[in-house]
């Protein structure tokens, strides 16, 4: 299966350990959810983009982000008109959905930029092993998948083209919940034929979800040499929005 | 064998979910059309490896696709939650469980996915529900309550579509397969 990842293109972000990578960006994530105030929140969206996208490959970065910059704007726009708190009006302008738009959007942006980074630097596998390190059956789940959901499409596409030899079309709404119909429904009872094949065969191999402790040894420590400054870092920028937060809450400012 | 046999259902589940997804977007169908594996692996597993289904799928479909997906993974959890609970105690084998299930499902899923489309995209999805959340933005001029009521219709005759999916396909599956559901239940009438 094709991923968000792309190999490596020198950024710190890939040296980072996989523990003290996500527990950082999990902080940086939290800052941002707790920043509500439109300054404060302009200024983490650039701190955060400062920080993030040099060390993922930059260009890659910005170019994922694209397509929701177009999203900010649309919010922003829709906001401006619709935005029922709308008092003050340039023509049909309103300033406060505006300032309400653009909240969102500069949020909508800063949370993906920190999703996009963590992607775009990870492979899927070592993230699964995150997961294994958790969970056992967890892990498995998850590496069963990647190798179960191109069998799927496969079937679909086979499904599709059996079916369409009998006659299938879909040219209107009605037509094409039909279709949707006569496709879904062998696909899923093929699945879960192959279920039952599957664990049977997990079964004949011995995999009992006690035994595996591989997970756990191949990922480092959280609190490890090159990781501290950021972790500090995050959480400094984590308990500076939080104090602000409940600051501007509670009217301490 | 039993565990084994759970945890591929959990699999195919998520599975489901991704393919119908994938089908429906194809189709350009005007509906979600994926949670379907949720309340498939809800109704033979129980309401909490439901939930396990549900939330999995956003999440490996956000590692894989678009991360913004990941946040809700909660609709798709309570979804499961839901199902599990209705399906344990009502069975899943008469016609009326899954009209409770899309109508109950209708109001829930957007109950929880409204706050977080709210907070993270301004009750917007790029879609043609927008049209309808414009429109009622204008008359109710509360931002949560029309992002609520602009993502009843769409759901409530997609939920219902895949209640009664599930409920074929399970009347169909052979009674082994079944035996995961229906001994949970037995279990629980002797305790009760």
């Amino acid at each position: 299966m094709k991923s968000l990842y792309i190999a490596e293109k020198g950024g710190y972000w890939y040296k980072l350990p996989l523990k003290a990578k996500f527990f950082s960006l999990a902080l940086l994530l939290l800052g941002i959810l707790f920043s509500a105030h439109q300054t404060v929140l302009l200024f983490n969206l650039l701190v955060i983009l400062l920080l993030v996208a040099p060390g993922s490959g930059g260009m890659v970065l910005l170019s994922r982000l694209k397509a929701f910059f177009f999203f900010g704007l649309f919010i922003i726009i829709f906001h401006s008109i619709l935005n029922p708190a709308n008092t003050i009006k340039v023509y049909f302008f309103g300033l406060e959905g505006a300032l309400y738009g653009s909240v969102v959007a500069m949020r909508l942006i800063a949370v993906v930029a920190i999703a996009q980074s963590a992607l775009i630097t990870t492979p899927p596998k070592k993230i699964f092993l995150l997961f294994s390190s958790w969970n056992k059956d967890l892990g498995l789940i998850m590496f069963l998948l990647v190798g179960f959901i191109p069998v799927l499409e496969q079937e679909l596409v086979n499904t599709s083209q059996a079916q369409q030899t009998r006659g299938l079309t879909w040219n209107n709404i009605i037509e094409k919940l039909i279709a949707y119909l006569a496709m879904i429904i062998p696909v899923i009872i093929k699945a879960l034929y192959r279920a039952q094949g599957m664990a049977a065969l997990l079964f004949l191999r011995g995999y009992d979800s006690q035994d595996r402790i591989m997970a756990k040894r191949s990922l480092k420590p959280l609190w490890v040499k090159g990781s501290r400054i950021l972790i500090v870092f995050s959480l400094l920028f984590f308990l500076i929005n939080l104090s602000l937060f409940a600051g501007l809450r509670l009217k301490v400012w | 064998m039993n565990r084994n046999l759970k945890i591929l259902i959990i699999v195919v589940g998520i599975g489901i979910n991704i393919i119908g997804g994938t089908l429906n977007s194809a189709l350009k169908l005007p509906l979600f059309l994926d949670t379907i594996g949720t309340i498939l692996a809800a109704v033979l597993l129980g309401p909490w490896l439901g939930a396990l289904t549900g939330i999995l799928s956003n999440v490996f479909s956000g590692i894989f696709t678009n991360p913004i997906l990941i946040p809700f993974a909660l609709v798709n959890g309570v979804i499961g939650l839901i199902v599990g609970f209705i399906a344990l105690k009502r069975g899943y084998e008469d016609y009326v469980t899954p009209i409770i299930i899309g109508l109950v499902l209708a109001i829930a899923a957007p109950l929880v996915g409204s706050p977080i489309a709210v907070y993270v995209f301004g009750g917007l999805t790029g879609g043609g529900v927008d049209i309808i959340y414009g429109l009622l933005l204008g008359t109710s001029e509360r931002i949560f309550t029309s992002a609520f009521l602009a993502r009843i219709p769409t759901n409530l005759v997609d939920k219902l579509i895949s209640a009664y999916l599930v409920f074929f396909i399970y009347r169909a599956l052979p009674p082994q397969w079944k035996m995961l559901s229906s001994a949970r239940r037995e279990k629980k009438a002797e305790a009760s």
